[in-house]
């Protein structure tokens, strides 16, 4: 087999063999559990919830924000990797590409799964206020998935034509690979259109990027409220999404290398690279911490003081300082060493990372929610608290769960690793009278 | 289970349900709470007299309100008259009003609950002498005073008794000077108005009151002014703010998100077109 047809063969997607289904199975089942979790929650309203009149935002929306801040991995590594012509990107590029598509559209569930009744979206579009960054939020979330979209897609129209070739035997396949190809010949003028488009969607996908991070800040620090009134918002969102994005990343990249043996083009130069990419994030994101905490901590004004306390010391403190040392300090400092940034370290760190991330993001909603300028009176003792109902740690775990099945499904039909680049970059070229294709 | 223990069973439960539904216990006045209401006699100059009437019942979270109870006012000078009928609000208060021409110079009345289905029968007077308070206010090279007589119905100065001077304002009143002054001997009262009070619109309402007195119940005269400051208003809900309404949006915010969109849209047309390009080619 030439060295063209290896590659096509090897980065060709693939049947889920006997784990994959394992994995679709465990994934279905929470998923649906946490479906009909929310057929209830709709029926009963939000009383199924541990929401009430203080802590109304909760585990949806730092789920909400845990999602909008992993799908910042597309513009991160598509986009800015790609202009700047980082080559080594090559194999990453199309695996962040689906993440942000998943990621970027459980967000906009997820803020579904908060309103209660999901009609009242459509009050969103009859009755927008353009002051309120909520219909910002709603517009940018389906700006940057159509565009994420349109970044998974285009780059990919070179790769679907081969794969029409390719399972030329395969009659549901071909045809579904010749939709997607959309008559590509791989003609000069196509080359160039194409190569136009993608410059066009890489540009374009930068400024989308940090305006829904600074959006989805925005949402917080315009609301008068202890820990949340920041004008250091937008940064150190964007910060903790280049975090959040590239834990997301490590952690996808080793499964697909692992699931589909591409030891050949996923290298441990790659972990490195991302490993210090990594690093880098914390580092920023660590800054933009001490920031956040530090200057309200000088200041000590009343309602600070209380909130800090609480996080430093009180009932959050576990978690803030689990995710202070397990999500940022720890993975800088192991990553630091070389040894650490091999695919099985990495992996388990961007795992911690990940989960930490997810962590982070309750951190900063919950706290702040049980934290008000007028002091909670008159309601009941429950209300004081919050801990997310067994409603909700079921709808979010299905969101979490159904994420992933998007990229499982993804990954399914779309090669991982882009092939004509791929080729294109190995200097391989096409056998004149190959019978595979 | 046989006919007769099915017939049995049936006449058991009747019975028990009589027991505890008995429509007949003697002992239902008994059950009910025993109600407590607070009368307070008020006069406005010129305007209306009437009683302040709360009703509340000791529960089992101390005095709790008890609202919705009808009562029946009686005169109780000379012949028993029914004054009127009234009905508290779901907080236990009203307000009733007395018929014009029907405060004597000295008067009794009783408030009476009776037959209600949940509050024992019961009866509260009150007694009060009517009083004549007058105010002017006088403008006299921009000096301002206000003037006060306190007399009773027989026209004699009431010496010695506190009046409140004040500022009327939504909540609490604006005392003016030090807020409480005495009658003399021919039961007057002068205060003069030194400081500036701001308005809305530049009236002002200024009162004098008898709070509270044990005969005289609370009377208060009431005088218009039109020396008030006026104020700015500094609400912005006429303008275009960031908190205004969806209609009042502020101009640049209407422009640059917007713009932000179109240039969105028509790099989102350019690569749908080149997609097109592509697939024609």
């Amino acid at each position: 087999m030439s060295d063209y047809n290896k590659i096509i063969n090897d980065l060709a997607p693939k049947k889920f063999n006997k784990l994959g289904i394992i994995w679709i199975t465990v994934l279905s089942i929470v998923s649906i559990a946490g479906i009909i979790a929310y057929i209830d929650q709709i029926i009963r309203g939000m009383e199924v919830t541990n929401l009430r009149d203080y802590a109304l935002w909760g585990i949806y929306i730092s789920n909400f924000v845990f999602f909008v801040a992993t799908s910042f991995v597309g513009a991160l590594t598509a986009a800015i990797l790609r202009l700047t012509h980082k080559n080594w990107r090559t194999p990453l590029v199309r695996i962040a590409e689906i993440v942000a598509v998943a990621c970027i559209a459980m967000a906009g569930v997820t803020i579904i799964l908060d309103m209660g009744r999901p009609d009242r979206l459509y009050n969103l579009f009859l009755h927008p206020r353009l002051q309120s960054p909520i219909t910002w939020d709603v517009l940018i979330i389906m700006v940057y998935l159509t565009f994420s979209i349109l970044l998974l897609y285009i780059p990919s129209i070179p790769d679907f034509a081969i794969l029409k070739k390719h399972y030329h035997d395969k009659p549901f396949l071909r045809k579904l690979y010749g939709i997607l190809a959309i008559n590509w010949k791989g003609t000069e003028k196509q080359i160039r259109i194409h190569q136009k488009s993608i410059q066009v969607l890489a540009v374009t996908m930068i400024p989308l990027a940090l305006q829904l991070q600074t959006i989805d800040a925005w949402l917080f620090s315009t609301t008068y409220r202890v820990g949340w009134d920041s004008t250091n918002f937008g940064p150190y969102f964007i910060a903790g999404a280049f975090v959040a994005g590239t834990g997301a990343l490590v952690t996808t990249v080793f499964m697909v290398r692992e699931f589909y043996k591409l030891h050949d083009y996923i290298t441990e130069k790659h972990f490195d690279k991302m490993g210090r990419l990594l690093v880098f994030a914390c580092l920023v994101y660590l800054y933009f911490n001490i920031n956040e905490y530090l200057i309200p901590a000088f200041k000590s004004t009343l309602g600070e003081v209380d909130h800090l306390e609480e996080m430093f010391f009180g009932k959050f403190a576990w978690m803030f300082w689990i995710v202070v040392f397990g999500g940022l300090i720890l993975p800088t400092i192991l990553l630091m060493f070389k040894k650490m940034r091999k695919p099985l370290p990495m992996f388990i760190i961007a795992v911690v990372v990940v989960v930490t991330s997810w962590g982070k993001r309750y951190v900063i909603v919950t706290p702040s929610m049980l934290h008000p300028f007028l002091p909670i009176q008159g309601v009941p003792e429950s209300w004081y608290h919050y801990i997310p109902s067994l409603h909700e740690w079921l709808i979010t775990s299905a969101t979490l769960t159904l994420a992933l099945l998007i990229i499982t499904f993804l990954i399914r039909f779309i090669p991982v690793i882009p092939i004509q680049r791929t080729i294109d970059e190995r200097g391989i070229t096409k056998p004149t009278n190959d019978q595979n294709l | 289970m046989k006919t007769p223990q099915k017939i049995k069973s049936f006449v058991y439960s009747l019975l028990l349900m009589a027991i505890i539904l008995n429509p007949f216990n003697s002992n239902a006045q008994e059950d009910k709470q025993s109600l407590s209401v607070t009368l307070t006699y008020h006069k406005i100059v010129g305007g209306e007299s009437f009683l302040k009437v709360t009703t509340s019942f000791k529960g089992k979270n101390g005095w709790e309100e008890a609202g919705k109870v009808p009562f029946e006012i009686y005169n109780l000078e000379g012949d028993e008259i029914l004054l009127g009928k009234g009905k508290t609000d779901i907080h236990g208060k009203t307000k009733f009003i007395f018929p014009k021409g029907i405060i004597m110079n000295e008067n009794n009345v009783a408030l009476r609950i009776t037959n209600h289905p949940t509050y024992e029968d019961t009866e509260e007077s009150i007694y009060f002498k009517d009083v004549k308070l007058t105010a002017e206010l006088t403008l006299d090279d921009e000096v301002k005073q206000i003037k006060a007589l306190l007399v009773d119905s027989q026209n004699n100065p009431i010496a010695d008794e506190g009046l409140i001077v004040r500022v009327k304002r939504l909540v609490k009143g604006l005392n003016v000077g030090d807020g409480t002054y005495y009658t003399d001997e021919a039961g007057e009262i002068s205060v003069l108005i030194e400081e500036d009070y701001n308005s809305f619109d530049g009236n002002l309402i200024f009162e004098v009151v008898l709070e509270e007195h044990d005969e005289y119940g609370t009377v208060s005269a009431l005088m218009n002014a039109d020396f008030g400051i006026s104020g700015t208003d500094l609400s912005s809900f006429d303008r275009r703010t960031m908190w205004s309404p969806t209609n009042k949006t502020p101009k640049f915010f209407l422009i640059f998100p917007n713009l932000i969109l179109l240039g969105i849209l028509i790099v989102f047309m350019y690569l749908i077109i080149n997609l097109v390009r592509i697939s024609k080619n």
